[in-house]
C-alpha cells in the first residue's frame, strides 16, 4: 500500500533534514576567520548545554568565538529562516497561490517601514530594542490594516485580502523609499538604512535569539496543529466550513501567527527575500502539497538555508560582508526558474 | 419530529435586498428533497442557510428543534454533510488522504485519526466504488471520478443529513446516474437535500419537490404534484408536456420551445395533452 510507503518516505525525509540541519549548524559554526576544526566546534557545543562538560584541546577564545560570535549568529539565522519558511507554506496554502509569500500580507514592507522610521528617528542608536520593537510593530499593524481593508461584512475573501495586500504593501514601500531619500543626505544613516533593507546577521547575539525564541517556537508549534485545517481549506471554503472548520477564525488566527513569524524574522534579520517563497515550493516538489508533512519540512530546510547562506555572506568577500538578502536571492532566483523550466507540469498542479 | 431539518418563516436580505422571504420548510429524513427553480431563485442561498455558513436575517432553522445557531461548527459538521458544485481538487492529495478528512469534524486538534476513521473512510470508498483510486492523486481523476470520491468524502463524515449543490452539473450520463443512484441508496438511512437544475433528474431521483423562484416556495410535494405544465410555465416561462415514463416509473417532462406555436402546438394544446397524460 501506497499509504504506508508515503509514511516511510516522510519519516525518511524529517530524519535527513534534521540530520542536514545539525550539519549546517555545526559547519556554519566551525567556518571563520579563526580556524576551529569540527570536532572542537562540536565539543565546545555540546560543552554549552547545562550540566556538561568535556575536556577538551580547544583554547579560551576559541571557545568564545564559538559561543559568543559565531553560534548566536547561526541559531538566529536557523530560526529566522524556519520562521519565514514556514509562514510562506502557509500563505501559500490559505491563498491557494504559489506566487504568495509572507510579504503579501504586507508584514515585510511593514516591518521596513517601522526600521526604517527607528533608523531616521534616530531611535535605534539610543536604545538597543527600538529597532527590533519597531519594525515588529510595523509588521503587524501592515498585516491588520491588510486584513481590516479585506473585510467585508464578516467575511475575507483570499482574493481582497491579496489585492489589499499588495496595495497596503506598495504604500509602505513607497513611505520607507520617502524615508531614505530625507536620510540618504546623511551617508551614515543612508548606509544603515539601505544595508538593513538588504537584510543582514551580523553580529547577532543572545539577546536577539532570546528575543526571537519566544515567538518564533510557539508560533510554529500552533500552526503544526492548523496542517489538516489548511488541508480541507485547500478545497475551497464551502466545503471545508461542510467539514466542520471556522473559516473565519482560521484564517484569522492564522494570519495573526504568520504576521508574528514574519515581524520577528524582519525584527532580527532585516528584509530577506525569496526564502518564504522558494523554500515551501522546493518542498513541495518532494513532498507534495499536503500541509501534515510541508509545515515541518519547510521550516527544517528554511532553518538549513538561511545559515548556509549567511555563512556565504561572512565568508565570500572576507573581510567585507555580503547582505543577506543578495544571497539568498542569488540562490532561491535560478533555483526558482530552473523548477519553473524542469518541472512546469508539476508546479502548476501544486 | 425526529431527525428532521425545519425552516420556520427564514428570511435572508443582503444590503436589504430580499433573497428568501418566509421560507418555512421541513426537510425530513430516509427521504431526497429535491429544491428546483430557476438561475437566482435562492435554491443555493437555502442551502447556505441550512448548512449555517449564513444566518436568517429572520426565522429560525432547527435540526430536531434544536437552533442550529447553538450547534458548533464541529458539532454541525457532525450532523450534516456538504457536496458543493464548486470544489477545488486540482491539488496531488491522494484520494485516500481526501475522503479521510470527512472524519476531521470527529477529532480534534491535537488527536490523531484513530483506526475507526481508515476503516470508515475505506467502508466509504468501497460503498462509492472509489477504492480503486485509493492510491492515486485527486487531480489526476476525471470529473466525474472526482466528485464521486467527494462524495465518498462527505459520507464519511457519518451524517444525519446530506445537502448536494447541484453535484451532477458538470458531469457526463455515466457519472449523473452513478452519483445519483449512490445518493438514491443511501436515502435510507439520511436525509438528504438536493438542488438540481435538471428537472428530469430530480423527477427521477427525488421523493419530494420544493420548486422555488424569486425567494418564495411556489409549490412543494411530489414530483407529480411539483412538476406540472403551469408551474413550468409560471416559473421557468417555458412550456412543457408531462408524461408518466413507464420505465423509469417516474414523470419526465419534455419543454417545447418557448414560442411552441412553430411546433404545432398551442396552450390548448399543450393543456389538452397534459390532461390526458397525467389523467391516463
Amino acid at each position: 500500500m501506497i499509504a504506508i510507503e508515503k509514511d516511510k518516505k516522510y519519516f525518511t525525509i524529517v530524519i535527513f533534514l534534521l540530520f542536514f540541519l545539525s550539519l549546517v549548524v555545526v559547519a556554519a559554526t566551525a567556518l571563520g576567520s579563526v580556524t576551529v576544526s569540527f570536532q572542537e566546534t562540536v565539543g565546545i557545543i555540546i560543552n554549552k548545554i547545562p550540566f556538561v562538560s568535556l575536556d577538551g584541546t580547544w583554547t579560551k577564545a576559541q571557545e568564545l568565538i564559538i559561543t559568543e560570535v559565531r553560534l548566536p549568529r547561526v541559531l538566529v539565522a536557523a530560526l529566522v529562516g524556519g520562521a519565514l519558511a514556514i509562514a510562506g507554506a502557509v500563505i501559500q496554502g490559505l491563498f491557494r497561490n504559489p506566487m504568495a509569500d509572507p510579504g503579501i500580507i504586507g508584514a515585510t514592507s511593514g516591518g521596513a517601514l517601522g526600521a526604517v522610521l527607528a533608523i531616521y528617528l534616530g531611535w535605534a542608536s539610543y536604545y538597543f530594542y527600538a529597532l527590533p520593537v519597531s519594525a515588529f510593530l510595523g509588521a503587524l499593524i501592515a498585516t491588520f490594516i491588510v486584513y481590516l481593508i479585506a473585510t467585508d461584512h464578516g467575511k475575507t475573501p483570499v482574493n481582497l485580502l491579496l489585492l489589499s495586500g499588495i496595495a497596503v504593501g506598495g504604500v509602505m514601500i513607497s513611505l520607507t523609499s520617502f524615508i531614505l531619500s530625507l536620510a540618504i543626505k546623511n551617508y551614515e544613516l543612508g548606509r544603515q538604512i539601505i544595508f538593513w533593507l538588504m537584510g543582514g546577521l551580523d553580529g547577532r547575539s543572545w539577546t536577539h535569539l532570546k528575543m526571537s525564541v519566544p515567538i518564533i517556537l510557539p508560533a510554529t508549534l500552533i500552526i503544526l496543529t492548523y496542517a489538516r485545517d489548511l488541508n480541507i481549506m485547500l478545497f475551497g471554503e464551502e466545503s471545508a466550513q461542510g467539514l466542520g472548520i471556522d473559516v473565519k477564525w482560521t484564517k484569522r488566527i492564522l494570519l495573526f501567527l504568520t504576521s508574528l513569524l514574519t515581524g520577528v524574522s524582519v525584527s532580527v534579520g532585516g528584509s530577506i527575500g525569496f526564502v518564504g517563497l522558494v523554500i515551501p515550493h522546493i518542498m513541495r516538489l518532494i513532498v507534495g502539497p499536503d500541509h501534515r508533512i510541508l509545515l515541518g519540512t519547510s521550516f527544517l530546510a528554511g532553518a538549513s538555508f538561511l545559515p548556509l547562506a549567511d555563512l556565504i555572506c561572512r565568508t565570500i568577500i572576507r573581510p567585507e560582508e555580503l547582505r543577506i538578502s543578495v544571497v539568498t536571492s542569488c540562490i532561491g532566483g535560478p533555483l526558482f526558474i530552473y523548477l519553473l523550466i524542469k518541472r512546469k507540469d508539476e508546479v502548476k498542479s501544486l | 419530529m425526529i431527525h428532521s431539518i425545519s425552516l420556520n418563516e427564514v428570511s435572508y436580505k443582503v444590503k436589504g435586498k430580499r433573497i428568501l422571504s418566509d421560507i418555512s420548510l421541513n426537510f425530513p429524513p430516509s427521504r431526497i428533497t429535491g429544491l428546483i427553480g430557476p438561475n437566482g431563485s435562492g435554491k443555493t442561498t437555502l442551502l447556505r442557510l441550512i448548512l449555517g455558513t449564513i444566518l436568517p436575517t429572520s426565522g429560525t432553522i432547527e435540526i430536531d428543534g434544536r437552533n442550529i445557531s447553538s450547534y458548533s461548527r464541529k458539532e454541525l459538521a457532525r450532523e450534516m454533510a456538504i457536496l458543493c458544485q464548486n470544489t477545488f481538487s486540482n491539488f496531488a492529495f491522494l484520494c485516500h488522504d481526501v475522503v479521510l478528512m470527512g472524519r476531521d469534524p470527529y477529532r480534534g486538534r491535537f488527536e490523531p485519526m484513530l483506526a475507526e476513521d481508515y476503516k470508515i473512510a475505506a467502508e466509504m470508498m468501497k460503498l462509492t466504488d472509489t477504492d480503486q483510486f485509493r492510491d492515486r492523486l485527486i487531480n489526476e481523476l476525471s470529473g466525474g471520478e472526482e466528485q464521486t470520491v467527494l462524495l465518498g468524502r462527505a459520507l464519511t463524515q457519518t451524517p444525519r443529513f446530506l445537502l448536494l449543490d447541484e453535484p451532477t452539473s458538470h458531469l457526463d450520463i455515466y457519472h449523473q446516474i452513478k452519483i445519483l443512484e449512490l445518493i438514491k441508496n443511501q436515502a435510507y438511512n439520511m436525509g438528504i437535500v438536493l438542488v438540481m437544475h435538471d428537472l428530469n433528474m430530480a423527477a427521477r431521483f427525488c421523493d419530494r419537490l420544493v420548486l422555488l423562484s424569486k425567494g418564495r416556495v411556489i409549490a412543494q410535494g411530489t414530483p407529480v404534484e411539483v412538476l406540472t405544465p403551469s408551474h413550468v410555465k409560471a416559473v421557468f416561462h417555458t412550456d412543457s408536456v408531462v408524461r408518466h415514463d413507464p420505465v423509469l416509473k417516474a414523470i419526465q417532462l419534455t419543454f417545447l420551445n418557448n414560442g411552441s406555436i412553430n411546433q404545432g402546438f398551442n396552450h390548448q394544446d399543450v393543456k389538452e395533452m397534459d390532461l390526458c397524460l397525467t389523467n391516463p
